[in-house]
C-alpha cells in the first residue's frame, strides 16, 4: 500500500531523502501548476516551489501527523507556494507565461484544437488582469484541488473572504469570455 | 423568472462553478428550471464552464516537464540542515549557560554606591578639590 504524507515526512524527519524524493514526486506538479498559474511564468513558479519543498524539508522534523485542527502535508505545501507566489507578484510585475509546448492530441480536429488553443490565450488573458490573491484563489481550487476550508487555511484567510475571492475571480473570468464571445 | 433570480443564478454560478452536480440540491433544481427558460443563463453557464475547460487544459500544459524539478530539488536539500532536536542542542545549552552567568551575577553582594574608603581619604587629603 502506498504511503501517505504523514508516513513519508515522518521517514524525511530522519534525513530519508528517497523519501522525500517520493514526497516531491507526488506534489511536485500539481504544485507547479498552481504557483504557475498565480505568477504567470514557469522558471519563477519552479524556484518558488523549489522553496517550498526546501522548506518542506528542513522543517520536516517538527512536522506533527494530521489531526483535529491540523492542516494537511498538501495544504501547507500549498500555502507556502501560494504565499511565495503572491509575494512575489506584488513585488515584481507579472512577466506573460512564456511560450510553453501545446499538449498534442492527435484525435482533435485542427479546427477544434485552434478554438481550445484561442480559448486558452483568452483565459490567460484574463487571468494576467486579476489581483494576485484572485488568482491565487483560482489556483487553489482548480490546480491543487483543494476544498474551500483548505484554500481558506492556505492563504490565511476565513472561508467567508476566501469564497468572495473566488467569486469574484469567477466573475471576472466569466464576463471576459461573455465579452469576448458578443465582439 | 424574476430578474432576481437571474441575478441568484449568477451569484451562485461564480460561488459553486459550472458544474451543477457540485451545487446544493435546492439550488441546483432552481439553476435548471432558469436554465430551461433563459438562453442568456445558459450563455453564462457555457462561459462559465469554458474558463473551467480552459483552465484544466493549461493545468496540463503546466504540469508537464517537472521532471528534473525533483532532481534539483534534492541537490539543496543535500546542502541544507534540517531542524533537529540535536542541531538546536548546541543553542540550548548556550541558552542555559546564559541564564546561569545571569543567575550567578545577579546572587553577588551588591556594590556599594558611593566612593570607595581609599578615593574619600584622597579626597579629604586633596581639601575636597576635584583631583581627576
Amino acid at each position: 500500500m502506498e504511503d501517505g504524507d504523514d508516513e513519508l515526512i515522518a521517514l524525511v524527519a530522519r534525513g530519508d531523502g528517497a523519501a522525500f524524493s517520493r514526497l516531491v514526486g507526488r506534489h511536485r506538479a500539481r504544485l507547479t501548476g498552481m504557483t504557475t498559474r498565480i505568477v504567470g511564468n514557469r522558471a519563477i513558479a519552479e524556484e518558488i516551489v523549489q522553496e517550498a519543498f526546501t522548506r518542506a524539508w528542513i522543517n520536516a522534523p517538527k512536522w506533527r501527523p494530521q489531526g483535529r485542527g491540523r492542516s494537511s502535508f498538501a495544504g501547507w505545501l500549498a500555502r507556502v507556494a501560494a504565499n511565495l507566489a503572491i509575494e512575489h507578484t506584488r513585488r515584481a510585475r507579472s512577466v506573460p507565461l512564456e511560450d510553453a509546448p501545446e499538449p498534442v492530441d492527435t484525435t482533435r480536429a485542427a479546427d477544434e484544437e485552434m478554438i481550445a488553443a484561442e480559448e486558452r490565450r483568452k483565459l490567460e488573458d484574463a487571468l494576467a488582469q486579476l489581483p494576485p490573491r484572485q488568482r491565487a484563489a483560482i489556483a487553489l481550487t482548480y490546480d491543487q484541488g483543494l476544498t474551500n476550508a483548505e484554500s481558506a487555511e492556505a492563504m490565511e484567510i476565513s472561508v467567508g473572504a476566501f469564497e468572495l475571492l473566488l467569486v469574484r475571480a469567477r466573475r471576472a473570468l466569466r464576463q471576459a469570455m461573455m465579452e469576448d464571445k458578443a465582439r | 423568472m424574476t430578474p432576481e433570480s437571474f441575478e441568484e443564478f449568477l451569484d451562485r454560478l461564480d460561488l459553486y462553478g459550472g458544474n451543477l452536480e457540485t451545487w446544493p440540491v435546492e439550488a441546483r433544481d432552481a439553476a435548471q428550471a432558469l436554465l430551461a427558460a433563459s438562453p442568456e443563463a445558459r450563455a453564462h453557464l457555457s462561459a462559465m464552464r469554458r474558463v473551467e475547460s480552459a483552465l484544466a487544459q493549461t493545468r496540463a500544459t503546466y504540469a508537464k516537464g517537472v521532471d528534473d524539478l525533483t532532481f534539483r530539488v534534492m541537490q539543496v536539500a543535500q546542502v541544507r540542515p534540517q531542524h533537529t532536536a540535536i542541531r538546536r542542542l548546541p543553542w540550548a545549552v548556550a541558552g542555559m549557560m546564559a541564564l546561569a552567568a545571569g543567575l550567578y551575577v545577579g546572587a553577588l553582594p551588591r556594590m556599594s554606591e558611593g566612593p570607595s574608603e581609599i578615593v574619600t581619604a584622597a579626597l579629604d587629603q586633596s581639601g575636597g578639590h576635584d583631583v581627576w
